[in-house]
């Protein structure tokens, strides 16, 4: 049963195991937390420190512990490793994919992401979905047509009229901390279900580890852009750390998958788990994805 | 949701002591805190992980004494007033999920 809980530790805390508890103190308090509630750990202040226990811990339980860099963007996470019995027949597995396989999945990767951002559009009261849901039943297996690309540009026009991705916007800089908080989660679902993250369907790139991470993201950016348009950051560089802690929960919003809800943490694991069985029984059909469905924020009673 | 845990347990032979360090070491593990003496509290996400939590402790009572537990909503648990003393940081409200430090 995964976590349920996120940290985000933005004081000089020191980090300790007690009790088999996560321990958290500082000179003027202190908060004890049960590890298996929790789902991520952000480390957001340059002072933090994290005793080795914690991290044995944390791995071993498959929680994801992210740091982050000058920018307060999170460039690191801490990935499970050798967990899981399954890994040697996975790995053997990913590496023997037939093309038309990885096709067939990068098609219905995006798909499911060009239906996602068209209900966004629909959640923002923005036009267009109805396009873009044109696009989507258009796509070819391995999108050999590069409709991703063609309702991505088109996506960014309804979304935002006069925004440019590229620019350095304090909204442009909100989207890439969210896409970072969610790759990480894919991430570490991915690595804790025995799956090799390197060995991608659509991202194919020689130097980079995670291209499997950066495939499966793809679907959950439309969650991202719903956070960020239907509250813009208001300031006009730097993320406020309340912005910053808003786009983590983007973390808890509410998916479906196969009409079953999910918050977005634990839909990552269900996507990774039934890419794992697809995987093995060679059977693209297999895999779950998740869809946009209210942008409610689950919450716990 | 928080399970609170109520308990009286007898001390007087190294047994029962035994019995009690064990009782109390499993909840501190289970990731309860302590409200007041004999009085433990663990917040708990959903209906499931309750019942899961509930389980354990069924699992680990000690054999002599009285334990009893009550289930509350995190509402209703941050209704509590209270009349002299400190709250813990573990006590505060956490439907949000998230946590800073």
């Amino acid at each position: 049963m995964a976590g349920w809980r996120t940290l985000i530790v933005t004081s000089d805390a020191r980090l300790v195991v007690r009790d088999g508890n996560l321990h958290l103190e500082r000179d003027d308090r202190q908060l004890t937390l049960p590890i298996e509630d929790i789902d991520t750990i952000l480390i957001e202040s340059p002072q933090g420190s994290v005793s080795v226990p914690v991290l044995s811990e944390l791995a071993t339980r498959g929680i994801a512990l992210l740091v982050v860099d000058r920018k307060h963007t999170p460039c690191g996470v801490l990935l499970p490793y050798a967990q899981n019995p399954r890994i040697p027949p996975l790995l053997q597995a990913q590496i023997d994919l037939t093309e038309p396989f990885k096709k067939r999945v990068w098609q219905r990767i995006v798909q499911q992401k060009i239906r996602n951002a068209a209900r966004c559009l629909d959640e923002l009261g923005r036009p267009g979905s109805e396009k873009l849901r044109q696009i989507a039943a258009t796509v070819k297996s391995g999108d050999s047509t590069g409709r991703e690309a063609y309702a991505a540009r088109e996506y960014f026009k309804f979304l935002g009229p006069g925004f440019k991705r590229r620019s350095e916007s304090s909204t442009s800089a909100a989207l890439d901390y969210g896409y970072a908080v969610v790759r990480a989660a894919v991430a570490r679902s991915l690595a804790s279900t025995g799956l090799q993250c390197a060995l991608g369907v659509g991202h194919r790139g020689a130097a980079n580890p995670f291209n499997l991470a950066d495939d499966f993201v793809e679907v959950f950016r439309p969650f991202v852009d719903l956070m960020v348009f239907s509250q813009p950051p208001q300031t006009e560089r730097e993320l406020t750390s309340e912005y910053r802690s808003y786009l983590l929960s983007t973390l808890r919003l509410e998916c479906s998958i196969y009409g079953n809800a999910y918050c977005i943490s634990t839909a990552a694991q269900e996507v990774a788990e039934s890419y794992a069985r697809a995987v093995l029984a060679r059977d693209h059909r297999k895999v779950s994805l998740p869809e946009l469905v209210g942008g409610e924020v689950r919450r716990y009673e | 949701m928080r399970l609170i845990v109520f308990f009286d347990l007898p001390v007087k032979t190294r047994r029962d002591k035994r019995h009690y360090a064990e009782f109390r070491r499993f909840l501190l593990r289970d990731g309860y805190y302590p409200i007041q003496f004999s009085v433990y509290g663990r917040a708990c996400g959903g209906l499931d992980r309750t019942e899961m939590h509930l389980a354990r402790l069924k699992a680990h009572l000690p054999p002599k004494g009285s334990v009893r537990c009550m289930v509350v909503t995190e509402k209703q648990y941050a209704s509590i007033e209270v009349l002299l003393g400190q709250q813990k940081p573990e006590e505060k409200q956490c439907a949000y999920e998230q946590l800073t430090f």
